[in-house]
């Protein structure tokens, strides 16, 4: 009797861990087509998805597989040698220090496209479009959300103008740090803050707030999106193709269509 | 829509066999320590907490720095296997795994502790071995205990994010979970989109609470919520 129970119990939990792992691993299918994975930042997420549909279209039984998320989070993944073949970054920084470590294809990147950023305040502000940059001065303007500089790419490239621009020093203390640019606009949405800076494409999507000062590209030339086949990417020619389309003059018209800057050639 | 499908798709697929293989892993451990006041039981205890505590992306971090191609568990696999399960669903089924576990162990273990010493005591004069104390003592009366752990775990595997995130990738149609996609639908500015994907996720774990429930009824006694 004692032993019965005893195989019992141990079949019982012998089935049930099989058929969790037999469960888990039928979730990966056999791959039928060659597949591209490229890890994009998640700003670019609409703008990715259409680059990759161009590319499908463009390449008969090609999948595009897209992994979208924090520029940061995907370096790390790729530093630990997650399976990307492509790299689009928000951020040149980040791009480089994955050059430094060796995880580009030939230690290159391309410039893919810029972008600018935006001042902007709730639409229920009293504030007019085209107010400019002095509005951060205003004492009405108390609290002004930016991505957290030391890992948020947005709010590193806001001090880096609001810097140049001469206003940082005085103004710090108005910041309320975000810990996504998504998050700041957000923010500015719900009206917690007075104003938020942004990159030019957030503040393009949203249709509750109102752009009251603007730097492009002309003026503020830092904020370069980057692409790089990765070194797992190293040789497959399919890695490379994308590469250029992106950087042609497919990728180029969908890129604008999405807020983005082309680069200047 | 269909991306809608697709992702409750998605997240049963992970999130059932991660509770299933919680279940086993958190109820055995239970098992082993419930009772044990020892230093080494403690240690041990605290390890299979620590995916409560740390904050999901770190948790994250971990398991990809263990299951990447570099990575204790990973570096083997890719070299010997020839294969990785980063960037698949496997990899959330593991992120989950690791995070409901801790749940049933810990709703598991307090259920056994409280069955009376004496009755085990009892039992064991009797002549009954430790299985036979399993299955005819502790897991009956740990019953709706290991009902409430299973739910909370199911629940909980179905929420994951942050560890998930890190792992399985953000990848529509592969490994974006419901959690997944409604963070997406936040960071690209579509409202609509995040408020139809999180309203779908609550009526999905409605539905699995309301299922447990009635399974509650089922083993006679008051339900769950009280």
């Amino acid at each position: 009797m004692n032993r019965t129970v005893r195989t019992m119990a141990l079949l019982v939990s012998m089935v049930g861990m099989t058929t969790g792992l037999l469960m888990a691993l039928t979730l990966t299918g056999p791959a039928r087509r060659t597949t591209l994975t490229i890890s994009a930042a998640a700003s670019m997420t609409d703008a990715a998805h259409e680059l990759a549909d161009a590319f499908e279209a463009e390449h008969p039984g090609t999948k595009v597989e897209l992994n979208l998320g924090a520029t940061g989070t995907l370096k790390t993944q790729i530093l630990q040698g997650a399976p990307a073949e492509v790299f689009i970054g928000a951020s040149e920084k980040h791009t480089d220090d994955l050059r430094r470590a060796g995880r580009l294809a030939g230690g290159r990147y391309r410039i893919l496209c810029r972008n600018g950023l935006a001042l902007v305040v709730p639409s229920s502000s009293s504030i007019l479009p085209g107010a400019g940059w002095d509005v951060l001065d205003q004492r009405t303007t108390r609290r002004v959300a930016i991505g957290e500089p030391s890992y948020v790419p947005a709010g590193r490239y806001a001090v880096a103008w609001l810097k140049r621009q001469g206003r940082y020093a005085r103004l710090a203390d108005r910041f309320v740090h975000a810990n996504t640019v998504r998050q700041a606009l957000a923010w500015v949405e719900a009206g917690e803050v007075d104003a938020g800076i942004v990159f030019a494409t957030d503040a393009r999507m949203s249709q509750r707030v109102r752009v009251v000062a603007s730097a492009g590209p002309e003026v503020f030339e830092e904020i370069r999106y980057t692409i790089a086949v990765t070194e797992l990417g190293a040789g497959h020619p399919v890695a490379e193709a994308f590469l250029e389309m992106a950087t042609g003059p497919t990728g180029q018209a969908i890129l604008t269509g999405h807020g983005f800057v082309p680069v200047a050639r | 829509m269909w991306e809608v499908m697709e992702s409750i798709g998605i997240t049963l697929r992970i999130a059932l066999p991660a509770t299933l293989l919680a279940v086993v892993a958190g109820g055995g451990l239970a098992w082993l320590l419930a009772g044990r006041r020892s230093t080494p039981a403690a240690v041990v205890e605290m390890l299979i907490c620590l995916p409560l505590v740390l904050p999901p992306t770190i948790m994250g971090f971990y398991l990809l720095t263990l299951l990447g191609r570099e990575g204790l568990v990973g570096g083997p696999m890719h070299r010997w296997l020839d294969t990785g399960i980063i960037f698949t669903p496997m990899a959330a089924v593991v992120a989950a795994w690791a995070a409901a576990t801790p749940i049933v162990f810990k709703t598991l273990k307090a259920a056994m502790e409280t069955v009376d010493a004496d009755l085990l005591g009892a039992a064991r004069l009797d002549g009954a071995s430790e299985w036979r104390l399993l299955l005819s003592i502790r897991l009956p009366l740990a019953g709706k205990a290991l009902l409430a752990g299973t739910l909370l775990a199911l629940l909980r595997a179905m929420g994951e994010f942050g560890a998930t995130l890190m792992v399985a990738g953000n990848i529509p149609g592969k490994t974006q979970t419901l959690s997944l996609a409604i963070w997406g639908a936040v960071m690209t500015g579509e409202h609509v989109k995040a408020h139809v994907l999180a309203v779908t996720l609550c009526v999905l774990c409605l539905g699995v609470v309301l299922t447990v429930r009635s399974l509650d009824w089922g083993l006679g006694g008051r339900s769950l919520s009280g």
